[in-house]
């Protein structure tokens, strides 16, 4: 399985990859072959050229002497040879390791004549100095009479083939030049193979261990992919799931955040309930405590009624006293008539008594006497019947100041139970006030929670649509993945059901069941309409949420 | 003097003549008569002396206006309980025969009432309780209205001896 999975995310993927990057590998190698050796030739000529000029300037410094008689021909021509080749030796050899100018076996100078008799004799040569070398042949070419004794090509870069004696035919990259005071054609090369073998090995050693390492690395990167697909597949896999799982939440949630919603708009309304019964309330309270206030007004008009009463109530008693006393005074006088009549009476008696004694003659007074007598006993009775009347009224008004004191004293009681009522009704009236004052900070707390509630149920509204547009999203990412997936070349997977069917059901039905679809809470607050900007509507990229682009899977 | 006297009663009797005008008082509720003539004056009650070594019943004796009379309480003497003495208490002084002529006795009684004036038809003769209870001193019963007055016969509501008794203390 893990085989057949990876030849496949070769071929789909790699192959492709691998061939360009091959092709692109080559081309490279050669392009910098190609290129190392044009330049090396381009540097060796201009090395070269430089080398020749440098040559020719000795040279002509060298005529200059020879002009000036300074020097003979020979000696300057023997000047510059011994300083660009170095001293002769006894063979006719120069030794090449004296030469001023760095030269060796390989990289050289040298002049051949090119007129009249000496026409194709090197006038100058490491090893054939002095020899014509005119029809001397290099693997069918006749180098001297084409190149280096031709004076049609002077003054630019050449390339010939030459044999020096005891060395291996080479092909030589050469500048020449003419100097005309000596007939020289000088010329300066060396052997190309010389000039850019070693590099282009260079180059060549450092193409094939790239294409090794290439290989390696290649090796090791389909491992590597290899495993990274394993990884990477699990993670498509935990991402489809997640997806799903993101999805089902958001589901959840947004079913969860509408019901919150409409229990905070039901909670709203109850507290905006609450809110007037507290109100309701405290104006009762209010009403209350001035009621009580009232009531204290009252019981103590009551009070000072209740005093005034008492007042009279003593002043009554005290008349009542002085009634008691008139009576009694005037029962004493009474007394008095009643001794008087008593006294009257007996001498009335005792009149009658004389008039007895008197006889006949007595008669007449003994009538007056008891007239008298009569008199006596009516004023005595009269002053009885007084004295009980008055009696009767000093008991009386006795027993009304017993009452009298038995009112005065339920007054008292009456004034110490209105007090206690007064003391009562005033704290009613404090404990109404504080009450009143309670349901208000209630009442204000009552506010700010209801505030609150419309904050959350604002808030539930917009996490609401918030997750919707989450599920939304979710959705698409797990497209995404699934696109991933037949990119990295998995069996497309069975979509695992969505729970969009089950889920939403029984949101729906949860929803229906708690009310008959209760208006979606608007809250009354126009800036959290402003903070919710109906997201839901916005189609939001999923290349905004995943910045997946194809190009990052040609990244791998 | 004494055969006068009785000679005089013996006349009244005689005459059958128990008529007459008695003073009415009252004694622990009951009124009692005595013959007006008997009587000297009655006076309200006044700072009554009492004498050492004499009967219960007599209280002392008064200064009336410069004669001392012997004064006796008629509760007492009849065995009634004893009272207190009020304002209305009052003092009959009666003049009865003694053995050296008439003697003055003052009488406590509760109350005085009035003079009446009994006819003969209205009294009758002590009923006779028995020959052991002495009734002589009830001279007769008055037969009022509402009730029968016990007409006394003062000169033998004393002995005597005790009038004797009282002669000697005035």
């Amino acid at each position: 399985m893990e085989e057949r999975k990876s030849k496949g995310m070769k071929l789909r993927f790699f192959t492709p990859i691998l061939v360009l990057v091959c092709i692109v590998l080559v081309c490279t190698f050669y392009y910098a072959y190609w290129k190392s050796k044009t330049e090396i030739i381009d540097l060796g000529g201009t090395m070269f050229k430089n080398i020749n000029s440098n040559m020719i300037g000795f040279m002509e410094a060298m005529n200059e002497e020879v002009k000036a008689g300074n020097l003979t021909l020979e000696q300057a021509q023997e000047t510059v040879k011994t300083y660009v080749l170095g001293p002769m030796r006894e063979n006719g050899v120069r030794d090449i390791a004296g030469s001023r100018m760095s030269m060796n076996s390989k990289t050289f100078a040298w002049a051949v004549k090119t007129q009249g008799d000496e026409r194709g004799v090197l006038a100058m040569h490491p090893s054939l100095e002095g020899k014509n070398a005119w029809n001397v042949q290099t693997q069918g070419k006749y180098t001297i009479q084409d190149t280096w004794a031709n004076r049609q090509i002077a003054d630019r870069i050449v390339e010939d083939v030459w044999q020096n004696p005891g060395k291996p035919v080479e092909t030589f990259l050469a500048y020449q030049s003419y100097f005309g005071p000596w007939d020289w054609m000088v010329g300066i090369g060396g052997s190309k193979e010389d000039l850019y073998t070693e590099r282009l090995e260079e180059i060549e050693v450092m193409f094939i261990a790239i294409g090794i390492l290439f290989v390696i690395g290649g090796g090791l990167f389909v491992i590597y992919v290899n495993r990274l697909r394993g990884t990477l597949g699990r993670s498509i896999r935990m991402l489809t799931e997640s997806a799903e799982q993101i999805i089902g939440g958001a589901q959840e949630v947004a079913a969860a955040s509408q019901s919150l919603a409409e229990d905070a708009s039901e909670q709203a309304g109850a507290i905006q309930q609450t809110s007037s019964s507290l109100e309701e309330m405290s104006s009762m309270t209010r009403q209350n405590a001035d009621n009580a206030k009232q009531a204290n007004h009252l019981m103590k008009a009551g009070k000072t009624s209740i005093q005034s009463a008492n007042d009279s109530m003593n002043q009554l008693t005290a008349s009542m006293d002085d009634i008691v006393k008139s009576s009694e005074e005037t029962f004493k006088i009474i007394k008095t008539i009643d001794e008087i009549a008593f006294q009257t009476n007996l001498l009335a008696l005792n009149a009658a008594v004389e008039a007895a004694r008197a006889g006949e003659a007595g008669a007449g007074f003994a009538v007056v006497a008891d007239e008298v007598r009569n008199l006596a006993m009516r004023a005595g009775d009269a002053a009885r019947n007084t004295a009980g009347l008055i009696e009767i009224t000093v008991k009386k008004i006795k027993d009304g100041g017993e009452l009298v004191g038995q009112t005065n004293s339920v007054f008292a009681e009456v004034t110490q139970s209105s007090d206690k009522i007064s003391d009562l009704i005033g704290e009613i009236a404090a404990a109404s006030d504080e009450q009143a004052q309670g349901i208000e900070q209630v009442n204000t707390s009552v506010a700010e929670m209801d505030k609150v509630t419309q904050k959350n149920a604002a808030n539930a509204q917009q996490s609401a649509s918030a997750s919707q547009q989450m599920r939304g999203q979710a959705e698409k990412m797990k497209d995404f993945v699934e696109d991933l997936t037949h990119l990295v070349g998995k069996k497309e997977q069975k979509r695992t059901p969505m729970p969009e069917r089950s889920r939403p059901q029984r949101a729906q039905k949860r929803s229906s069941k708690s009310k008959p679809a209760p208006p979606p809470y608007k809250p009354r607050e126009q800036k959290a309409e402003k903070r919710a900007p109906a997201p839901a509507r916005r189609e939001v990229s999923p290349n905004e949420i995943i910045p997946l682009d194809d190009d990052d899977f040609k990244d791998f | 003097m004494k055969r006068m006297t009785e000679t005089m009663d013996q006349a009244i009797k005689a005459m059958g003549e128990r008529e007459g005008k008695y003073l009415t008082f009252t004694l622990a509720g009951e009124e009692y008569g005595i013959g007006i003539l008997k009587i000297k004056e009655i006076i309200g009650m006044m700072p009554i002396t009492p004498v050492p070594r004499t009967p219960q019943f007599v209280k002392g004796v008064i200064n009336l206006r410069g004669k001392v009379i012997p004064v006796i309480d008629l509760r007492l003497r009849f065995g009634l309980e004893a009272e207190e003495y009020t304002d209305r208490t009052c003092i009959i002084v009666v003049e009865i025969p003694g053995e050296s002529g008439n003697v003055m006795i003052g009488i406590v009684v509760d109350t005085v009432s009035e003079v009446l004036n009994i006819k003969a038809d209205d009294i009758e003769d002590s009923p006779a309780f028995g020959s052991r209870l002495e009734t002589d001193y009830i001279l007769g019963m008055a037969k009022m209205e509402g009730g029968v007055k016990i007409l006394l016969d003062i000169d033998r509501i004393l002995k005597s001896e005790e009038i004797n008794l009282l002669e000697s203390t005035s």
